[in-house]
């Protein structure tokens, strides 16, 4: 009894400090890595969605408020900006294929990242969905640390829109085939390119397991579609809000 | 180069007793240390994680959040100073080389910086409930005509812009 009143003292002691909320979140990451791994790196078993299920159920079965485990996670958390910033490296990696059809891209761009802010905030809108959601839908074809930076400045749930943008990465990365294969897009440039900008590093990730070139494509519609949302949502979210009256 | 010294010391060790603890402790410090510099490569490659790219990752974070501030742009911080560093990139290719494999480092996990993030929907699930539907729906449909609608434009841009290119004489005579 002694020895489970002090196991219970040393339990209090680690929850209460930021230590235990890193670890969690490490290991359960690195859980989910191995996971993803053993199933041939399909789509479906995204270690971001297993780790978050994992310390989701820590903590439920820990009563530990998410406030408390934040206080070791948001060392994690902080690492968003730095990372949003090396972005600058893919995309100057890729800047040679931008170069070389900088026209077609662009319009491919425009038009592939201003359908999915619109039809999802649309869909949404028209199924009844909040304001907070409105905004938290808005951003989530972009890649996760611009799309939550994104929603934090516009008043919406970055939370949210961290799932929101790993579901639409999954949905992208195993619809994508069918959809291009309907409109018999064959060029792996262009089935590439508009995968990145529907599904950011998911759909990346999928078209580089298909071929080279497609992964590039993909990568370079990603970056972009992270600075062309950016600017795009500010724009339009304002006219989004006042047509739909939230 | 670790096995080399052990047998000579270990005959030390038989005759000199409590001292020769003392002297196996410094030996192994020794063989270690030794060994450290051995495996490790020179300086410049020894240290894994340079620090002066992850400075400078911070100092053009730091732009950009001052430039969004300043000027009161509704863009991210981050995305102005990942904007400003792609400039600095292509202005400077020794820059870029130099920050490869720390920028590479990051964004090779970057996907465990979302967990903590992601791990708050459950803080939001109760205000999430009713919307489940309408975020299932708009989600699916939206990602679909996305990829199409970027698809067929990209293609059809593709198809008009390199013909243009590849017959200079025929955009002339039009």
């Amino acid at each position: 009894m002694h020895g489970l009143a002090r196991l219970t003292d040393v339990w209090v002691y680690l929850a209460a400090s930021p230590l235990l909320g890193l670890t969690t979140t490490l290991v359960a990451y690195l859980f989910a890595l191995w996971v993803y791994r053993r199933l041939g790196y399909h789509p479906l078993a995204n270690p971001v969605l297993i780790a978050i299920a994992i310390v989701v159920s820590i903590l439920a079965l820990t009563h530990t408020p998410y406030k408390t485990y934040f206080e070791g996670a948001q060392f994690v958390h902080f690492m968003l900006g730095p990372a949003t910033v090396a972005l600058a490296m893919p995309l100057y990696k890729q800047w040679h294929n931008f170069r070389r059809a900088v026209l077609p891209l662009m319009l491919g761009l425009a038009a592939g990242s201003m359908t999915a802010v619109v039809s999802a905030v649309g869909i949404a809108y028209a199924m009844g969905a909040s304001r907070d959601i409105l905004i938290s839908m808005a951003p989530k074809s972009a890649t996760t640390p611009i799309a939550m930076a994104i929603a934090e400045r516009f008043g919406g749930l970055p939370s949210l829109t961290a799932v929101l943008v790993i579901c639409t990465g999954i949905l992208g990365a195993v619809l994508a085939r069918y959809v291009l294969n309907f409109l018999r897009i064959e060029s792996h440039p262009v089935r590439g390119f508009a995968l990145g900008v529907a599904s950011h590093g998911i759909g990346t990730a999928r078209a580089l397991q298909v071929s080279a070139e497609m992964g590039a494509f993909a990568g370079l519609g990603m970056g972009l579609n992270g600075v062309f949302t950016a600017v795009l949502v500010p724009v339009l979210m304002p006219l989004l809000l006042r047509w739909t009256g939230s | 180069m670790v096995e080399g010294p052990r047998p000579a010391h270990g005959a030390e060790n038989v005759s000199l007793g409590a001292e020769s603890v003392k002297a196996q402790k410094g030996l192994r410090a020794l063989v270690c240390s030794q060994a450290f510099i051995m495996i490790a490569p020179p300086y410049s490659e020894r240290v894994p994680m340079n620090l002066t790219p992850l400075a400078i990752l911070l100092v053009f974070q730091c732009l950009g959040e001052g430039a969004a501030q300043l000027l009161g742009l509704p863009i991210p911080g981050p995305v102005i100073g990942m904007l400003l560093l792609l400039i600095a990139f292509l202005s400077s290719p020794r820059l870029a080389q130099m920050m490869e494999p720390t920028s590479w480092g990051i964004l090779q996990h970057l996907s465990l910086l979302f967990v903590p993030a992601g791990v708050g929907v459950i803080a939001a699930a109760g205000q999430l409930k009713g919307d489940l539907p309408a975020i299932v729906v708009a989600l699916v449909v939206s990602t679909v005509l996305a990829i199409a609608v970027g698809a067929l434009v990209t293609n059809a841009a593709m198809k008009r812009f390199t013909s243009a290119r590849q017959a200079p004489d025929d955009k002339e005579s039009h």
